[in-house]
């Protein structure tokens, strides 16, 4: 099995990236009505919302709590380069470590793909495993490839 | 605040009020020993269980210091991680002050001035001889002013037996847990960044910079620390010292015991 938990898009919700006055820095990076927007879906598919936490130059960091037994954490990183770009990762170290592939994190990124590829506010969504991202290949039509 | 500067404030008669201050934490701390005292003697069951309850949330709190996740440390840092030290133990107060007691801080900010190395600064050329578009490379040479990296995920929360919550700035601003040279520069922040946060794979500019409207570490040609790199060179200098002496290669198995608690049973 070959997971892509990685994932470029573009998308119709408005650019929320705040510059200062000066344009000399970035107040607000952007990213966070995405994260809401995410949070949202995913709250309709069960997942409780734990927290959106600002990571400033690394983006947003939304964690939510769900899975068959209700208790896997997971963490969804949302930056945004030229198109958007997040990742659904396990936040417990010893699963990365150790169960990379576990079935709570395949159902939700499976729950997460279909989602967005029925959600017209995502455009054109590609998913990626770490070394393919940025280097040219176009990316799969779903993060799970049995 | 180290022990020398403590003995100094309570001695120090030129300003009465950080005198006066320094007296009543000995005070303070002198009554609760008297109390606890008495308490032994009346009670003795309720004292030591208060006993292991606080060498279980001393182990917690070791334990929370060595989530193994998040940050980067190249050893041209280290001048900038020394000051940073410096700094902390003020801030950081009695808990960093019984740490370095405990894990030999001393030797660490020895160890860590000792260590001292000179870093250049890189200049638009350096960047654009790699490929980076110059409005990028401008501005890669900036100072940077973000937040720094810290080595506890902001999502870490406390365990339960210790209030659950975020973990105190108090600890993850420390010099310990957080890496932000002064005077370096934005380029060299971000690769950092982007060799220990697995997570982390570039990120947008001001739209001042230009018709780029960000960069992708893959595309300039950064590479990512495996885990245990990431584990190691996103440790501060002196939480890797710490680590090292007190713990020596502890540090995965904390870590999952970490997760343990602060995982899957997270608090909301």
């Amino acid at each position: 099995m070959k997971m892509r938990p990685w994932a470029e898009f573009a998308s119709t919700l408005p650019s929320d990236q705040i510059d200062s006055e000066d344009e000399m820095d970035i107040l607000q990076y952007p990213g966070k009505l995405l994260s809401e927007t995410l949070a949202e879906i995913l709250k309709g598919l069960g997942y409780e919302i734990i927290e959106l936490i600002c990571l400033h130059e690394r983006g947003w960091e939304l964690i939510i709590r769900g899975g068959p037994k209700g208790r896997s954490v997971f963490g969804i990183r949302v930056t945004q380069i030229e198109k958007y770009l997040i990742v659904l990762f396990q936040t417990s170290w010893f699963r990365t470590t150790f169960a990379r592939r576990h079935p709570d994190l395949v159902s939700v990124l499976t729950q997460l793909a279909e989602a967005m590829a029925s959600d017209a506010r995502f455009i054109d969504v590609r998913w990626f495993a770490q070394e393919e991202i940025h280097s040219g290949i176009p990316g799969a039509l779903r993060p799970i490839e049995p | 605040m180290d022990g020398a500067a403590f003995g100094a404030r309570l001695l120090n008669g030129f300003d009465p009020d950080q005198q006066d201050a320094a007296w009543d934490d000995v005070s303070r701390v002198a009554g609760a020993g008297v109390g606890f005292a008495k308490e032994a003697v009346s009670d003795p069951s309720t004292a030591v269980a208060r006993v292991k309850k606080g060498i279980e949330g001393w182990a917690e709190d070791l334990a929370v210091k060595t989530v193994p996740e998040a940050s980067p440390v190249a050893d041209t840092f280290r001048g900038e991680v020394d000051r940073q030290f410096g700094i902390g133990l003020n801030q950081g107060g009695l808990l960093f002050d019984a740490a370095s007691l405990l894990e030999g801080g001393a030797a660490i900010k020895g160890l860590s001035r000792m260590g001292k190395v000179a870093r250049g600064l890189k200049t638009v050329d350096h960047y654009v001889a790699k490929g980076v578009p110059p409005s990028i490379a401008a501005y890669f040479v900036e100072p940077y002013t973000g937040m720094g990296h810290h080595y506890l995920p902001r999502r870490t929360r406390l365990p339960d037996l210790l209030g659950g919550g975020p973990i105190p700035p108090v600890i993850s601003e420390s010099p310990f847990f957080l890496l932000k040279p002064e005077g370096i520069q934005r380029g060299d922040m971000y690769e950092l960044h982007y060799r220990v946060d697995p997570h982390f794979n570039g990120g947008r500019v001001p739209r001042r910079v230009g018709n780029v409207k960000g960069w992708s570490g893959k595309k300039l040609g950064w590479e990512k620390e495996d885990s245990l790199g990431q584990i190691w060179y996103g440790a501060p200098d002196p939480l890797k010292a710490t680590a090292a002496g007190a713990l020596g290669t502890g540090l995965v198995g904390f870590g999952a015991w970490v997760d343990e608690h602060d995982g899957e049973e997270r608090r909301r």
